[in-house]
C-alpha cells in the first residue's frame, strides 16, 4: 500500500498524536524530525524515513530505511549510522545532511535533519566548568523558623 | 503482475525456517469507515441490561390538590405529621420523583450487523495488521521484530507452559509489546473497579493458531496476549477500539489455512482495491501519464521581496490588473488632445437659429 494511503489511514488517529490545545497537532513517533503531525514529517507513512536520536552511550544515531527493504520488513529494513560521542557538531551536521539529502533520499528534510542533529549535540555538550549548585535561598516564614537561634546568640553577644 | 509476496516463517528460536505465499486477504482494501461502524455495533452486543427499579418514585399515594390552593397542581403526598406530607411527588422535576422516561431492561441492547459487512471489516483489519506503519500507529512495540505479519512455525501450537510461551515471544522480539502491557496496568477510575473490571491495560499481541494443542493455556496468563483460532477471527480482537493494526502473531498452520478459510465463506468474495496502484507519485511519473502530458513550461519565478505597487498610481500595474483601463485611458488622452486642437464636434448643441426664435417669440 502506498504511503499516501497509509497517511490517510493514520492521519486522524494514531497513538503518537498529541492533539492538546488549539495549536498545531504534534506527533511523537520515531523518525518525525519536527515532531509535527504532517505527511511530510511522518515517521510512519513515508517510504523513506530518517530518524535522528541520541545514543544510549552519548553521541547521535541516524537510522534510515534501506533502499531494498520490503514493505513488510520491520527491524531488518533499517540501517543505522552511529556517531561517536567525540564527533563534533560541524562534522555531525555534515553527516546528517549527507545522510538525508544524499543519494536521492530525502532532500526536503535536509534542514530539519541538521537542526535536529545540532540540537541533540548541543544538549549533550559537557562544559569544562559545570555550574555550581547552591542551596536554595530560604525566604519568609521558613527563614525565620530555620534560623532564629543563631541570631539570638549574636544578639546576646552584642548586648554583653 | 508481480509475483505473490511471501512471508517468512520463523522457528521457535527466532531463525527463519522457510516461507509461505501471503494469503490474499492481506491485500484487501483497508476501510476505516467499515471497520469503525461494524466495531461500534458489535461492541454493543456484549452489554448487560440495566434499568431503574420498576416502581422507583412511585411508591407513594400522592394526589394533586387541584386548583385554589395557590400551589402547583403536581401530585402531593397526603396526610400530615411528617416532612414528606404535602411535598410534590412522581414528577421528574420532584425530589424523590421518578426519572423522566425511566430506563427499561427491554431497551434494544443489541445491534444486528450484516454478516458480509462483518467479513469485510475483518478482512480490512487483517490487511491493516500486515502493514508495519499501521501496527506501529496503533501503539504496538514492534520495532525489533523482523517482519509483519509475524509467522512462527506450527510447533508452538503444542506449547503448554507459559514460561516457554514467554521465551518464544522473546525469541521473536515480540516481548517488548508484552512489557508495554505490564507497565500500562492501572487501577480503573470509577465504579468499574467494583464490577470485575478493576484494572485497565493496553492490548498486546494476538496469537492466531490453527489447532490448539496447549497454546491457548500457555498464553493465557501472559499480560495483554490474546489467542484466537483462525476459523473464528473476531473484529473486536483485530481492531480493538475500532483502531485497525493489531499486532498479530500467526502460527504457520494458521496463515496457511487463511486462504481456505476465506474460500469456505459462501456468498463472500474478498474485497478488491478499486485501483491497483495507489502511489500518486508513481502514477504521475509513469510512462503512460508522462507520454501524454505537455512538456513542462518555463519556471515562473516570483520575486519574493519586491515593493508592492499601488495600481491606482502605477499605470503598468493597473493595466496588468485591468486591461480595459488601457483603452479607457487612451480614449481619454485622445479626447483631451482633440479639445486642445479646438476641433469641437458639430453635434454639440449651440444657440437656436434666428428664424426659430422669431417664430417662438411671435406668439
Amino acid at each position: 500500500m502506498s504511503a499516501d494511503l497509509q497517511w490517510l489511514l493514520i492521519r486522524k488517529w494514531n497513538s503518537f498524536q498529541v492533539k492538546g490545545g488549539h495549536g498545531p497537532v504534534f506527533s511523537k513517533e520515531k523518525g518525525n524530525l519536527l515532531n509535527r503531525s504532517a505527511h511530510k514529517f511522518s515517521g510512519l507513512a513515508n517510504s523513506k524515513v530518517i530518524n535522528i536520536y541520541p545514543s544510549a552511550e552519548g553521541g547521535v544515531t541516524i537510522t534510515k530505511v534501506k533502499a531494498d527493504a520490503k514493505p513488510n520488513q520491520v527491524a531488518s529494513a533499517r540501517s543505522h549510522v552511529a556517531l561517536k560521542r567525540s564527533t563534533g557538531p560541524r562534522r555531525a551536521n555534515k553527516i546528517a545532511a549527507a545522510e538525508t539529502a544524499g543519494k536521492g533520499y530525502r532532500a526536503d528534510l535536509r534542514a530539519f535533519a541538521v537542526a535536529r542533529a545540532s540540537a541533540l549535540l548541543r544538549a549533550q555538550t559537557r562544559s569544562v566548568n559545570p555550574p555550581k549548585s547552591y542551596p536554595q535561598k530560604v525566604r519568609g516564614n521558613k527563614k525565620s523558623a530555620a534560623a532564629p537561634a543563631k541570631k539570638d546568640d549574636e544578639d546576646v553577644i552584642e548586648l554583653d | 503482475m508481480a509475483a505473490r509476496p511471501t512471508v517468512t516463517v520463523w522457528s521457535a528460536t527466532g531463525e527463519s525456517s522457510g516461507s509461505l505465499p501471503l494469503p490474499a486477504v492481506f491485500t484487501a482494501p483497508i476501510r476505516l469507515d467499515v471497520v469503525q461502524q461494524v466495531h461500534k455495533s458489535m461492541a454493543k452486543n456484549r452489554r448487560q441490561a440495566y434499568a431503574v427499579a420498576e416502581n422507583a418514585g412511585h411508591q407513594t399515594s400522592a394526589e394533586s390538590w387541584g386548583t385554589g390552593r395557590a400551589v402547583a397542581r403536581i401530585p402531593r403526598v397526603g396526610g400530615g405529621g411528617t416532612q414528606r406530607s404535602g411535598q410534590a411527588a412522581f414528577g421528574n422535576m420532584c425530589r424523590g420523583g421518578r426519572m423522566f422516561a425511566p430506563t427499561k431492561t427491554w431497551r434494544k441492547w443489541h445491534v444486528k450487523v450484516n454478516q458480509n459487512q462483518k467479513r469485510y471489516a475483518v478482512a480490512s483489519a487483517l490487511a491493516a495488521s500486515a502493514l508495519p506503519s499501521l501496527v506501529l500507529a496503533r501503539g504496538h512495540r514492534i520495532e525489533q521484530i523482523q517482519e509483519v505479519p509475524l509467522v512462527i512455525s506450527s510447533s508452538v501450537e503444542s506449547t503448554t507452559k507459559t514460561k516457554a510461551a514467554v521465551d518464544l515471544l522473546k525469541a521473536v522480539a515480540a516481548y517488548a509489546d508484552v512489557a508495554k502491557v505490564s507497565n500500562s496496568r492501572k487501577l480503573r477510575a470509577g465504579k468499574g473497579k467494583l464490577r470485575n473490571r478493576r484494572h485497565r491495560q493496553r492490548r498486546g499481541p494476538l496469537v492466531v493458531y490453527a489447532k490448539d494443542e496447549g497454546i491457548v493455556r500457555a498464553f493465557k496468563n501472559v499480560p495483554g496476549v490474546e489467542t484466537s483460532p483462525v476459523e473464528s477471527l473476531n473484529l473486536l480482537q483485530l481492531a480493538p477500539g475500532g483502531h485497525v493494526g493489531r499486532f498479530v502473531i500467526w502460527t504457520e498452520g494458521a496463515i496457511a489455512a487463511l486462504d481456505s478459510v476465506y474460500e469456505k465463506k459462501s456468498g463472500f468474495n474478498l474485497p478488491i482495491a478499486k485501483i491497483a496502484t495507489s502511489d500518486v507519485t508513481r502514477l504521475i511519473n509513469s510512462d503512460e501519464i508522462q507520454s501524454v502530458v505537455r512538456p513542462a513550461g518555463q519556471n515562473v519565478q516570483k520575486r519574493p521581496f519586491t515593493q508592492k505597487k499601488n495600481p491606482l498610481r502605477n499605470k503598468a500595474i493597473l493595466f496588468r490588473l485591468n486591461p480595459y483601463a488601457k483603452t479607457l485611458r487612451r480614449q481619454e488622452l485622445l479626447r483631451t488632445e482633440r479639445k486642445s486642437k479646438g476641433s469641437v464636434k458639430k453635434s454639440v448643441p449651440g444657440a437656436a437659429g434666428k428664424e426659430f426664435l422669431s417664430i417662438l417669440h411671435a406668439a
